[in-house]
């Protein structure tokens, strides 16, 4: 069987005790004054190096509150928007198969789908207003900070190259809210 | 003296937490997330890749990228689990020259040490880059049945990344001690960590702080992912009946089918039917495809009751091992993202006879332990237990039998609070504090501690005095509340220690108390505070009409009588409504009084007629339409009513 040792074991204390000294040795079992004083300059010490700890800490404390507000302001609506992106997704799938069924120009359904294309346009300019950007993939080199390899294919392409894009990505005031899936040129 | 970290370096992914004031903190990493991948990439670049950035080349990369090398650390290339993980691994696993398992890539063989000390490498830097200072000690938890040799590589691991590994820590005692089951007194607890990819289930004896694993068992290929594949599998082979299609040929399809799955397994765990819904899955000849289907957390129970029967066994076998009875498991705690199911939790509570705990974030708990064994190895949590919180808040009664919190329930002490207070009666020469504690929002209805005089208060109108009222509790609950004169800088103090003969059941019984009669407690407040206002106001106004009737005209005068006329009938009512309609029809006739006040005073800057407004400014309390500006308390928000405290005969 394997045990835990206890978990209340501390490191030792500083080691900052006062040897005993024959000075201060007591004689009768009562600490002289000298020895009094000198155990409560120790107690005090202890005391101030505690209450500084806990005043820096308080002070490290209270400013990466204030970092992680500021983050929140930013970026809290991070969730929210990664949900908003699926359904990107799949209006533009949707676009994609109305564009290729388009009729001829002109006909009812060609303007319908040409105002289905002024709603993508307006939704993708709320998004930038927001200050989200599509991550450039295709022709680019393969960068896992804002790429997901789903694949390779063999192509003419540099090898390393990004040649399709299966799924868009974004980001978000410049952070990665989801990476570009992407097919990479075989080596 | 930098924090000691604690890291959950895990078979799929690690989590680091420390303790912050005391409380346990996760950190999350440079992509906001709680979890780090235990994945390592080397890059053609000869870049060293760690985490989610390792598992997005990983396809580009399969040889170079290293996964679950947890799975080998600290064991001999002939084991069987070694040669379990060889049959599944992309990437080479070799004999080194010491028999130990180790990973060739690209000629050079590493040791899992190494692979795992740059994962502990991105932990270490997460938790330096959150407390903006170096970090060089942490705990480290391992399963419980790693032995001495894997023990050791862990340490070592942690040594190559800079680390000194203070302490390594068994996983299920990490998870007991974010329980804080460590405070409770000889306890036998079970462990049941469904993670990502593997199942572990634990018996450990608590006694004295020190914690004994008394037997260990699980499967080390069963997690939530095996959940996700029989949902997949499900929802491909539906849609293959209709469609003929199978998606799982599609890498775009299966990645959102996957995606899908993940998310309609979470949603079944809150509502007992979810729709999964992709439309543009797929497409052919004839169209676009889309799946849309409806699943019931039945119908997920009945796919994957395969995988909780296979819970079963092993859970039956630890428990024997152990020695104990199930009657005599205290308690059974809940580790991994997995036993967020129902169904999971449901067949817990049916093998070990009682209701699991499961109140710490599972997939962070065996980190948050880590981190709190951190804490006590540096001796935060001992000083942070020693603070205290007031069980209920504390106050002063106030004009018309309110009672006014000067420190709110639950505030951390030791702790100190002021507050300037005044006198309800002209020529008032003495206040009463009447200190109690409660939370209702008249005193007559809260737990009176003491109370005391201050005397000695020189003659002025009500309203003018300046008494400063103290509440200073120490660290071990003792309150000393001070009255302290302003003007004369007379003092007058009492001491208390207010919880003595209160006990929790009571606490929480006036807590309740005050919640049960809340509306009716607001609704009576309301009518005092009309009382108070309309009262002052009236007041001011009467005395400034009476010190300048002599400027006023004589429709302004008759309006202002009417009004203090009615206001002082609406007083006699106990209507909240009533009073405030009376209030503002004071404060339109002082209104005009004032216009007419200021237009003799403007012009003729030297006539009396200016003095006399000087006057009642000098007062302090001439301008009763704006309320008394100079001796208001400190409060905040649109504290312009003036608190007085009660004047009791002496």
């Amino acid at each position: 069987m394997i045990s835990d040792s206890s978990t209340n074991s501390s490191e030792p204390a500083d080691n900052s005790a006062i040897e005993g000294d024959s000075d201060r040795t007591p004689t009768n079992g009562i600490p002289s004054p000298a020895a009094a004083a000198e155990e409560l300059q120790l107690k005090l010490q202890e005391s101030e190096k505690k209450y500084l700890y806990l005043y820096s800490e308080f002070e490290n404390f209270r400013r990466r509150i204030e970092r992680d507000r500021l983050d929140y302001i930013k970026f809290g609506h991070e969730g929210f928007l990664k949900e908003l992106l699926q359904v990107l997704d799949n209006f533009e799938r949707a676009l994609a198969h109305a564009k290729s069924l388009g009729g001829e120009k002109g006909s009812p359904l060609a303007l319908v789908v040409q105002g289905i294309e002024m709603i993508h346009y307006q939704f993708a300019e709320a998004l930038k207003a927001q200050g989200v950007t599509a991550v450039p993939s295709v022709g680019q080199k393969f960068d896992p900070t804002l790429h997901e390899a789903v694949g390779e294919e063999e192509s003419k392409s540099e090898p390393g190259t990004i040649v399709k894009e299966m799924q868009k990505g974004y980001q978000l005031h410049g952070r990665l809210l989801r990476p570009a899936r992407v097919v990479v040129a075989k080596k | 003296m930098g924090k000691i970290i604690g890291i959950d370096l895990g078979t799929t992914n690690s989590c680091v937490a420390i303790l912050e004031g005391g409380v346990p903190k996760v950190i999350a990493n440079s992509e906001g997330a709680n979890t780090t991948p235990s994945v390592v990439g080397y890059t053609e670049g000869g870049e060293t890749l760690v985490g989610q950035i390792a598992k997005r080349q990983a396809v580009t990369n399969p040889e170079k990228t290293i996964h679950e090398s947890k799975r080998l650390i600290g064991r001999k290339f002939s084991s069987k689990e070694v040669q379990e993980f060889i049959k599944v691994a992309p990437f080479k696993i070799v004999e080194m020259k010491n028999g130990d398992a180790g990973i060739e890539v690209k000629g050079k063989v590493y040791s899992p040490q190494e692979i795992s000390a740059q994962v502990l490498m991105k932990m270490k830097k997460t938790a330096e880059d959150y407390l903006g200072q170096p970090v060089t000690e942490a705990v480290v938890t391992v399963p419980a049945y790693f032995d001495d040799l894997q023990r050791q590589a862990t340490k070592d691991a942690g040594r190559i990344a800079g680390l000194d590994v203070k302490r390594i820590i068994n996983e299920p005692t990490a998870a007991a001690l974010a329980y804080g089951l460590d405070k409770k007194k000889d306890m036998k607890i079970a462990v049941f960590d469904l993670g990502g990819g593997t199942f572990d289930i634990s018996i450990l004896e608590i006694g004295d702080g020190v914690f004994e694993v008394k037997a260990t068992n699980g499967d080390t290929f069963l997690g939530g992912g095996n959940f996700d594949q029989k949902l997949i599998d499900y929802l491909a082979d539906e849609f293959k009946k209709e469609n003929g299609i199978d998606l799982r040929k599609d890498k775009m399809a299966l990645q959102r089918l996957k995606e899908a799955a993940e998310k309609a397994k979470h949603e079944l765990s809150s509502s007992t039917e979810t729709t999964v819904n992709l439309p543009f899955i797929t497409a052919d000849a004839s169209g676009p495809k889309h799946l849309n289907v409806t699943i019931s957390r039945a119908k997920f129970e009945a796919l994957v009751d395969d995988l909780i029967q296979k819970m079963v066994a092993p859970c039956e076998t630890c428990i024997k091992d152990s020695g104990f009875t199930k009657a005599e498991i205290n308690e059974v705690i809940l580790v991994g993202g997995m036993i967020r199911m129902p169904k999971v939790q449901q067949k817990v509570k049916e093998i070990f006879g009682k209701e699991p705990s499961k109140g710490v974030n599972p997939d962070e708990v065996v980190a948050v332990g880590a981190a709190i064994q951190g804490g006590v190895l540096q001796g935060e949590v001992k000083d942070v237990l020693l603070l205290d919180v007031t069980p209920l808040s504390l106050g002063i009664e106030t004009l018309g039998g309110v009672f006014t919190k000067l420190i709110e329930k639950n505030t951390t002490i030791p702790a100190k609070k002021s507050q300037v207070f005044s006198t309800a009666s002209d020529n008032q020469t003495a206040v009463t504090i009447n200190v109690l504690q409660g939370e209702r929002e008249f005193a007559a209805d809260n737990r009176p501690l003491g109370r005391f005089d201050l005397v000695g208060i020189p003659s002025a109108p009500r309203g003018m005095p300046q008494v400063e009222v103290t509440f200073d509790i120490d660290a071990n609950g003792i309150v000393n509340v001070q009255a302290k004169d302003l003007g004369t800088g007379k003092e007058q103090k009492i001491q208390i220690t207010p919880s003595s003969g209160l006990n929790e059941e009571e606490i929480k019984r006036m807590v309740a108390d005050a919640d049960k009669h809340r509306s009716e407690d607001e609704n009576r407040k309301k009518v005092v505070t009309a009382r108070n206002e309309l009262d002052g106001l009236t007041y001011s106004v009467e005395k400034t009409l009476k010190e300048n009737e002599s400027k006023v005209d004589a429709a302004v005068k008759s309006e202002l009588e009417a009004a203090i006329a009615t206001a002082k009938t609406a007083l006699e009512s106990n209507n909240a409504d009533t009073m405030k309609s009376a209030l503002e029809g004071v404060q339109k006739a002082s209104n005009k009084m004032a216009e007419q006040l200021y237009k003799q005073a403007g012009p003729a800057g030297t006539q009396p007629g200016a003095e006399g407004a000087g006057q009642a400014h000098g007062n302090g309390h001439g301008n009763g339409a704006n309320g008394s500006e100079e001796t208001t308390q400190k409060t905040d928000a649109g504290g312009d009513d003036v608190i007085d405290a009660d004047f009791k005969e002496l």
